[in-house]
C-alpha cells in the first residue's frame, strides 16, 4: 500500500517540532542534578583508573620491591607511601579499585540476570508464582545478608568468584522487587489489555511492552546493586574471608591499617578514603539515575 | 461591599523551562447569599482562582492581584490569625475526591470536632454533639455510628456528605465547592447537588460552584463565569448564559450539552447478530479471614446476562460503578474469563476457545478503553502503537504497516506527521483518537467501547462521540457502548441496556427508554440527569436501594403468560422492550 | 486483629524453622571439622571417640533434632574455643557490651534521625535539608568499619581526645556508640524525610489547611501520624543494619561483645557458638519482623479496623 502523493512531504517538511522521547526528559532531570553529575564523573575516572591500572602505576601490585623502605610515609616517589611488606601503596590502592569495581559490576550483572526473570514472572502471573517468590524474598529479608554472607564465606573460604556469587545471591532481591512492582503496575495498564485484546501472547506482551517499560527500574536496580556488592566484598575482605591475599583489596588493607594507624596513618587513611569515595560516588550516581528515570520513586 | 472580591488575579507556576500562566487577569465578585458558578475545562484556571482566595496554592505559585478580599480581609496580606479566620469561618471548601480528602488515620468524628474546636471555644463533648447534629443535617441517618467510622469504611457519597457537614461546622459565609460530584455516580451526584442547595438556603451562605459540567451549573447557581485558558470568557445571569451565550466558547459548551437522537442505518433483522451474550456470568470467590483459616463466599459480579448486539447497530450498556457493566464488556472480549455462559461472535461461540484459535477471532472484535493516559504505551511512537495490531497478526511488511498506520492517523483526524510522536505529547482527546485507530485498523465487526469519553472535557467528548459515530457508519460496525452516563448514550445508541447490581433490569430501544422507562432504577437514573437549562430545575425525590426493590414492577400471569414467581425476572412488555419484573397471579 | 497476629506468628515461626534448617545444614557442610588432622594431630581412635562424644557421628537430621531439643532448654552445647563454660554462659557474658553500646546507639540515633528528617522535610532545600540528605547518604552507603576508622583517626589518633578501643570506662563507649548511632540516624533521617514529604503532598493536607487548622497542628498531629505508618516498615532493616554493624564496630574498637565472638567463632570453626549466634540473631530478627508487622497494623486503621465499602 503506497501513497506517492504524501511520501515526499514527510522527509522535506521542516523540523518545526522537536522530538521529545521519554528518555529526553530523563536526561533533562539528570543533568539538573549536580551531585549526580559530579558522582558520575568521579565514577568514570575510577573506572578508567581501574582499567588502565598498569599504565598509571610504576610497579606491579604484589611486588615487594621496597622492603628497605617498608612503612615509609607518602613522598614524591611513592604517593601513598609503602606498606609493611615493602609494596608501593599507591599501586595497591589503584589495583584495589579493579577488585572492588569488577566485583561490584559483575555481582550487579548477576543480580539483574536473576532478578529480572523472577520479578517479571511474579509480577506478570501473580497468584501462586508470586506467592512462592515473595516467600523466598521474605526468607532473605529475615536473614541478614552480611551474616549469611560471612557464613557462606566461611563455608567456601572466600575467593574472587565466590564473593561475586554471594553478592548476587543477596543482590537480586532488590532488583526482583523493583521489576515485580513495575510489571505489576503495567500489567493492569490498558495498553497491555489492548494488546491482549489483539491476541498477543504473554511472551509478546512481556517482551514488547513490559520489559521496555521496566528499563528504568532495571537500570536503577543494576546501578544501586553495585555499591552493595562492593560493601559486601570490602566487609568480607575486612574480616579476612573475602578475596585472599596477596591480591590487593581495600577491605583487607583497612583491616591491616588498624594495627598501624597510630604510627603509620597512611596505611589506614588511603584505603578508607578510596572505599568511601567509590561507594559514595556509585550511590549518588545511582540515586541521580533513579530520580531522573522514575520521578515517582524519589527518595525511597 | 461584596463578600468576595477578586480583581485582576494572575497566577503562574514555575516549571521546567519557564513559567506557566494558570490564571491571567481574572476578576469577579460574590455577594452575600449569592451563588456563582465557575465553568471551564481542566486547565482553565477555575480551581486555581478559588485556591488563591484561601491561599491554598503551593509555594511554587506566584500570585499577584489588584485586590483579593474575602469578608473584608485582604487575603494577600493576611497574617496567621487572619488565615485561621478566613479558612473555615469566612469560607469553607469541599473537594472533588472525598476518598482522599479525609485523613485516613482519624475518625470522621475526630476530624469534624477538631474543625469546630479550631474556630469555636467548645469542649469536646459539646463539639461531638454538634458534629452529630451536622451529620443529621446532611441527611446521614446513622450519624452516631458514622462519627466513629474511619474514612475507608464509608462510600464516596457518604464521605462527601460528611465533608459538607465538616464545611458547615463553622457557619461559613461562603461555601466553595470544587467539582464536588465529579468522582461520584450520577444518582449520588443529583443527591449531593440537591443537598448543597438545601444547606446553602438553610445556612444563608454564598456558594461558589466550580465545575466542568454545564448541567451542574444549570441545577445550582444564579450567576455564571465561563473560563478558558486562565481568562474569563464571559459572565452573566445563568438564564442569560444558557439562552443567549455571547462567546463562541460558551456556545460550543452549550452545543455539546444538546444532543439529538440519530438512529443508525436500518438493520437486517434476519442476519446473525454480530455479538450475542447468552447467560454470561461472573462469580468471584471472596476470602474472609477468620483466625488461621479463610472462609470463602461467592460474590456475583454479573448474574447471567443475555444481550444481543445486532449488525451495524450501537447498543448502550448503562449502569453505575459496581453494576457489572465493565465486567460484562471485558468478558465479551474474553479479557476476563466468564464463570458461565456463551459469547457468540458472528454466530460462533468463542467462550471456550484456546488462545491460538481465539487469535483469529480477535481481528473481528476490538475494544477502546476509558483511560486514555494508560491506553498507550509511553515508550512507543504513535505509528508503532497504531501499527501494533498489524504487527501482532503479521500483516504486511514493516514499511506497509507504518504506511497503513499513518493513513489511520489521518482517518481519526490527526496529522500524519504525528506518527513519530509519543503519547505524553498528546492531549486526552488526541490519545483517545489514537486508541480508536489502533482498535479499528484490523477492520473489526464488533467494537466494545468502555466509557471512552468519561475522562474527557465536554467539548472534546462531543468530538470523540462524533468520530465514533462516523466510523461506525463508514465501517458498518456493531458497537457495545458502555457508559455510566445516560445523556451520552442518548445521542449515540440504538438500544439501551440498563444494569443494576450485576443484573440487567431493563432493555429497550433508546427512544423507549427515555420516553417510557419501566423499571424504578431506570427512572432514577433518568431523573438524576442534570437539567440542560436552568429553567428546568426541579426538586427530586430519591429512593433507597430497598425502596427501589419494593417498586419493582409487577405483572400478572395473564399479561405475560408466565408462571407466578416471587423472584424478579426479565419479561417482554413491548417489542424489543424487556424489564425485570415480578410475575404475580 | 487477634487473627492477624496469629497468622503472622505462624508465618514467622515457619520462616524461623526454615532458616534454622538452612543454617544447620550449611554449617555442617563446611569442609573440614574442628578435629581435622591438620588442626589437631590425634589418633584415629581418639578422633572417633571425640566425634561420638559430641554426637558428630549421627546422621544430620538426628543431630538437628537433638540440637533443637537442647535449644528449647537453652542448651547450646559447649564452645570449642573455651570448653570451660557453656555457650549459654559465654553468651550471657557477651550480651552486655553489645546491648549497652548498640542499645544506646539506637536510643540516641533513632530519635535524632527522626528529628533531622522532620526538620529537613519541613524546610525543604534549606541547609538542614542538605545536612540531613548528606548525613543519610553517608550513613547508609559507607560501611561501618570505614566510619569507625575515620572516628578513631580523627578523635583518637589526631586529636587524642578519646581512647580508641576497649570496654569498661564510659569514656571508651563514646566512639563506638557514635559509630553505632550513625546507622539508625541515617536510616530514620532519610525515611522520615521522604515519608513526611509524601504525606505533605496528599490532598487531605490541603483540606486540613482549608479547614483553618494551624500549620503546627497539621504537622504534629496529622502529618506525623500518617508518616509513622511507612516508618514502621523501616524498623527491621534498621535493626538488621545495627546488629550487623556490631560485628565491625566490635572488631574495630576491640569490644568483647557478640559481634566479636561471631567473628572468632567463624575463624575457629566453633560450630556450637556459631550456630547459637546465628540462631539467636535470626530469632531476634523474626521477633523484630513480627513486632514491626503488629505495630504497622495497630497504627493503620485500614488493617486494625478492617472492613470498608
Amino acid at each position: 500500500m503506497t501513497t506517492p502523493d504524501i511520501a515526499p512531504v514527510a522527509p522535506t517538511a521542516p523540523q518545526a517540532y522537536r522530538q521529545r522521547s521519554p528518555m529526553w526528559f530523563a536526561w533533562q532531570r539528570f543533568s539538573g542534578n549536580k551531585a549526580a553529575i559530579a558522582a558520575g564523573v568521579v565514577l568514570a575516572i575510577l573506572i578508567l583508573m581501574a582499567i588502565f591500572a598498569p599504565l598509571i602505576t610504576p610497579v606491579p601490585p604484589e611486588a615487594q620491591l621496597f622492603l628497605t623502605e617498608s612503612l615509609a610515609f607518602p613522598s614524591s616517589q611513592h604517593w601513598f607511601g609503602i606498606d609493611s611488606l615493602g609494596r608501593d601503596f599507591y599501586t595497591r590502592i589503584v589495583y584495589g579499585a579493579r577488585i572492588s569495581l569488577s566485583i561490584g559490576f559483575a555481582a550487579a550483572l548477576f543480580s539483574v540476570l536473576i532478578g529480572i526473570p523472577l520479578g517479571a514472572l511474579a509480577g506478570y502471573y501473580g497468584g501462586k508464582v508470586d506467592w512462592i517468590i515473595m516467600r523466598i524474598i521474605e526468607l532473605f529479608s529475615v536473614v541478614p545478608p552480611l551474616l549469611a554472607a560471612m557464613l557462606l564465606g566461611a563455608v567456601t573460604r572466600g575467593g574472587y568468584f565466590t564473593i561475586i556469587l554471594i553478592a548476587a545471591l543477596f543482590g537480586w532481591v532488590q532488583v526482583c522487587l523493583l521489576v515485580r512492582a513495575q510489571v505489576k503496575a503495567f500489567r493492569e495498564k490498558e495498553f497491555v489489555r489492548a494488546a491482549h485484546a489483539l491476541g498477543a501472547s504473554p511472551w509478546y506482551v512481556i517482551r514488547r511492552h513490559l520489559i521496555p517499560n521496566s528499563i528504568s527500574p532495571i537500570i536503577v536496580g543494576f546501578v544501586l546493586a553495585i555499591p552493595l556488592a562492593m560493601m559486601l566484598e570490602a566487609s568480607l575482605s575486612f574480616l579476612g574471608i573475602g578475596v585472599p591475599p596477596p591480591t590487593p583489596t581495600w577491605g583487607q588493607m583497612i583491616n591491616e591499617g588498624i594495627d598501624f594507624m597510630f604510627f603509620y596513618w597512611h596505611l589506614a587513611v588511603f584505603p578508607t578514603a578510596a572505599l568511601a569515595i567509590t561507594v559514595l560516588a556509585t550511590t549518588l550516581f545511582g540515586d541521580g539515575l533513579r530520580d531522573a528515570l522514575d520521578p515517582t520513586l524519589k527518595g525511597r | 461591599m461584596p463578600l468576595v472580591e477578586i480583581e485582576d488575579l494572575k497566577v503562574s507556576f514555575s516549571q521546567y523551562g519557564g513559567q506557566v500562566d494558570a490564571v491571567r487577569g481574572v476578576s469577579f465578585t460574590v455577594n452575600e447569599g449569592e451563588s456563582l458558578g465557575i465553568v471551564g475545562e481542566s486547565g482553565s484556571g477555575k480551581s486555581v482562582s478559588c485556591s488563591a482566595l484561601l491561599r491554598l496554592l503551593p509555594a511554587t505559585a506566584r500570585i499577584s492581584a489588584k485586590a483579593i478580599r474575602l469578608d473584608g480581609i485582604d487575603v494577600l496580606k493576611a497574617n496567621k490569625d487572619d488565615l485561621v479566620r478566613l479558612r473555615g469561618r469566612a469560607a469553607a471548601m469541599i473537594f472533588q475526591d472525598p476518598m482522599t480528602a479525609f485523613d485516613p488515620v482519624f475518625t470522621i468524628g475526630h476530624q469534624i470536632v477538631e474543625t469546630i474546636q479550631a474556630h469555636r471555644p467548645l469542649n469536646k463533648r459539646d463539639a461531638l454533639a454538634e458534629a452529630e447534629q451536622l451529620l443529621l443535617r446532611v441527611e446521614i441517618k446513622n450519624a452516631r455510628d458514622v462519627l466513629g467510622y474511619y474514612p475507608h469504611q464509608l462510600s464516596g457519597g457518604m464521605l462527601q456528605r460528611a465533608m459538607i457537614a465538616m464545611a458547615l461546622s463553622c457557619r461559613p459565609k461562603v461555601l466553595i465547592a470544587d467539582e464536588p460530584t465529579t468522582a461520584l455516580d450520577v444518582t449520588i451526584q443529583a443527591q449531593i447537588l440537591q443537598l448543597i442547595k438545601k444547606v446553602q438556603a438553610e445556612f444563608g451562605m454564598a456558594l461558589i460552584m466550580i465545575t466542568h459540567d454545564l448541567g451542574v451549573i444549570a441545577e445550582t447557581v444564579d450567576r455564571v463565569l465561563v473560563m478558558y485558558g486562565g481568562e474569563v470568557m464571559e459572565q452573566g445571569p445563568v438564564q442569560q448564559i444558557f439562552d443567549a451565550p455571547q462567546h463562541d466558547y460558551t456556545k460550543a459548551l452549550l452545543a455539546s450539552l444538546k444532543t439529538g437522537f440519530d438512529p443508525s442505518a436500518d438493520e437486517d433483522r434476519t442476519a446473525t447478530p454480530a455479538l450475542e451474550l447468552r447467560g454470561l456470568s461472573k462469580t468471584y470467590r471472596v476470602g474472609r479471614r477468620a483466625g488461621l483459616f479463610t472462609n470463602h463466599s461467592e460474590f456475583h459480579a454479573v448474574r447471567p446476562v443475555d444481550l444481543v448486539v445486532p449488525r451495524n447497530r450501537i447498543v448502550g450498556l448503562v449502569g453505575e460503578s459496581g453494576s457489572g457493566k465493565t465486567t460484562t464488556g471485558m468478558m465479551a472480549m474474553r479479557l476476563t474469563e466468564p464463570s458461565g455462559g456463551q459469547i457468540l461472535v458472528n454466530g460462533t461461540d468463542i467462550s471456550t476457545m484456546g488462545p491460538a484459535e481465539l487469535k483469529s477471532f480477535r481481528r473481528s472484535m476490538q475494544i477502546v478503553f476509558q483511560d486514555s493516559y494508560s491506553a498507550l504505551d509511553p515508550m512507543m511512537t504513535l505509528s508503532q502503537i497504531i501499527a501494533e495490531p498489524l504487527h501482532i497478526h503479521g500483516i504486511g511488511t514493516a514499511r506497509e504497516q507504518t504506511e497503513i498506520a499513518l493513513d489511520w492517523l489521518e482517518r481519526v483526524g490527526l496529522p500524519r506527521n504525528f506518527g513519530g510522536r509519543y503519547a505524553h505529547e498528546l492531549s486526552g482527546g488526541q490519545r483517545q483518537r489514537v486508541a480508536i485507530a489502533r482498535a479499528l485498523i484490523l477492520g473489526p465487526t464488533v467494537l466494545v467501547a468502555d466509557e471512552p469519553t468519561s475522562a474527557l472535557d465536554v467539548t472534546v467528548k462531543a468530538q470523540i462521540i462524533g468520530l465514533l459515530k462516523q466510523l461506525q457508519a463508514e465501517m458498518g460496525l456493531s458497537m457495545l457502548f458502555i457508559s455510566h452516563d445516560l445523556s451520552t448514550v442518548k445521542s449515540l445508541t440504538d438500544t439501551v441496556v440498563v444494569m443494576y447490581r450485576g443484573r440487567v433490569v431493563e432493555q429497550a430501544p433508546t427512544e423507549a427508554i427515555f420516553s417510557d422507562p419501566q423499571h424504578p432504577y431506570t427512572r432514577a437514573l433518568l431523573d438524576a440527569i442534570p437539567a440542560d437549562n436552568p429553567a428546568k430545575r426541579r426538586a427530586r425525590t430519591f429512593l433507597s436501594a430497598d425502596e427501589l426493590a419494593a417498586a419493582t414492577p409487577r405483572y400478572t400471569t395473564i399479561q405475560t403468560g408466565l408462571a407466578p414467581n416471587a423472584t424478579p425476572q426479565l419479561i417482554t412488555i413491548a417489542p424489543d422492550h424487556r424489564v425485570e419484573a415480578i410475575v404475580t397471579t | 486483629m487477634l487473627s492477624f497476629i496469629l497468622r503472622r506468628l505462624v508465618s514467622v515461626a515457619a520462616t524461623f524453622i526454615i532458616v534454622s534448617l538452612i543454617i544447620f545444614f550449611m554449617m555442617h557442610s563446611i569442609p573440614g571439622g574442628p578435629f581435622d588432622a591438620n588442626d589437631m594431630p590425634v589418633s584415629e581412635a581418639v578422633r572417633a571417640k571425640l566425634m561420638a562424644n559430641l554426637g558428630l557421628d549421627q546422621p544430620l537430621y538426628v543431630q538437628y533434632f537433638r540440637y533443637m531439643w537442647g535449644v528449647l532448654h537453652f542448651d547450646f552445647g559447649v564452645p570449642y574455643q573455651s570448653p570451660g563454660e557453656t555457650v549459654t554462659q559465654l553468651l550471657s557474658r557477651a550480651w552486655v557490651p553489645s546491648l549497652v553500646l548498640g542499645g544506646l546507639g539506637v536510643l540516641i540515633g533513632a530519635p535524632l534521625g527522626i528529628l533531622l528528617g522532620m526538620a529537613a522535610a519541613l524546610n525543604r532545600n534549606s541547609w538542614i535539608d542538605y545536612l540531613a540528605s548528606t548525613l543519610a547518604t553517608l550513613g547508609l552507603t559507607i560501611p561501618v568499619f570505614v566510619t569507625s576508622m575515620l572516628l578513631i583517626l580523627v578523635f583518637a589518633v589526631w586529636l587524642n581526645w578519646l581512647p580508641a578501643s576497649g570496654w569498661g570506662k564510659p569514656e571508651r563507649w563514646i566512639l563506638p556508640i557514635t559509630a553505632y548511632a550513625l546507622i539508625p540516624l541515617a536510616t530514620y533521617a532519610r525515611y522520615t524525610r521522604s515519608a513526611m514529604l509524601d504525606t505533605l503532598n496528599r490532598p487531605f493536607v490541603t483540606v486540613l489547611r482549608a479547614k483553618g487548622l494551624t500549620e503546627r497542628r497539621i504537622v504534629f498531629q496529622h502529618v506525623l501520624r500518617n508518616s509513622a505508618i511507612p516508618l514502621v516498615t523501616v524498623f527491621l532493616p534498621m535493626f538488621i543494619g545495627t546488629a550487623t554493624g556490631s560485628i565491625f564496630v566490635e572488631a574495630m574498637f576491640r569490644v568483647p561483645g557478640l559481634g566479636a565472638y561471631f567473628v572468632s567463632s567463624i575463624e575457629t570453626r566453633d560450630y556450637p557458638l556459631e550456630m547459637a549466634l546465628m540462631l539467636m540473631i535470626t530469632f531476634m530478627y523474626c521477633i523484630a519482623y513480627l513486632l514491626s508487622d503488629i505495630v504497622y497494623a495497630l497504627i493503620n486503621p485500614r488493617i486494625r479496623v478492617g472492613g470498608g465499602q
